[in-house]
């Protein structure tokens, strides 16, 4: 028998997740500090988009995703005293997620790629991490405009 | 805010455990020495900003925009 926990959300209603997939933020996230805990929630139907929501608070839920998993080029350079916090025994225990930003315009999309979430997979811990150089933006668009472009010139013919 | 005046070589504890140190000054510009157990973040104010502007933006994520964009990702052929 798995432990479980439900809690709600104002717009995801209520969620259950396996206790042991909650992610503990010990300093939250930057805007949101008091935030510690969090449902990671998997939606097949909503891949690559992973639900991050609040146990603490119902109105605050994120959308992430795997950046690595749509740029493989995405190769943020993460300080060690950025990860010492999140103890990991092995690399391999590392995962990256970045946080998206909604639109009511799917096109207006974004993904902050100079905030990613490190998550200690074992420990099930993570912090958002700022990036030190400017090579990433926090609003990376996410669909890719030149593809509409072409489309919309397919259906001109 | 607590305002302090201090010369170079001079350091600010906080809490015990944070402590600022004015290195030098150079020009326009002041060098300052930042020690804090690692585990907690150390950044320049504006980019601090600037990721708590885009979490508060991104923290209202609503069932009906992430439907959306999941069928716009899907229609994308990604």
């Amino acid at each position: 028998m798995s432990d479980r926990v439900t809690f709600t959300n104002v717009k995801f209603g209520e969620v259950t997740v396996e206790a042991a997939s909650i992610l503990n933020f010990p300093e939250g996230v930057p805007g949101f500090e008091r935030l510690k805990r969090y449902g990671l929630v998997q939606v097949d139907e909503e891949a690559p988009f992973l639900r991050l929501l609040s146990l603490d608070e119902p109105a605050v839920a994120f959308v992430i995703l795997n950046p690595m998993s749509i740029w493989p080029d995405y190769t943020p350079q993460l300080a060690q005293e950025e990860l010492q916090g999140l103890e990991l025994a092995n690399n391999e225990d590392l995962e990256l997620y970045s946080i998206v930003t909604l639109n009511s315009d799917s096109q207006h999309v974004t993904v902050n790629l100079k905030g990613p979430i490190a998550i200690n997979t074992v420990s099930m811990t993570a912090r958002q991490i700022i990036l030190m150089d400017d090579k990433y933006s926090t609003k990376h668009a996410l669909l890719d405009v030149s593809k509409q472009k072409e489309g919309a010139q397919a259906e001109s013919r | 805010m607590l305002v302090l005046t201090r010369k170079a070589g001079e350091s600010i504890v906080i809490g015990g455990q944070i402590r600022i140190t004015v290195l030098e000054m150079q020009g326009r510009q002041i060098r300052l020495g930042i020690e804090a157990p690692s585990e907690i973040p150390v950044h320049r104010g504006e980019v601090y900003e600037r990721i708590c502007e885009e979490n508060e933006k991104a923290a209202t994520a609503g069932v009906d925009e992430l439907k959306a964009l999941s069928k716009a990702w899907k229609q994308s052929g990604r």
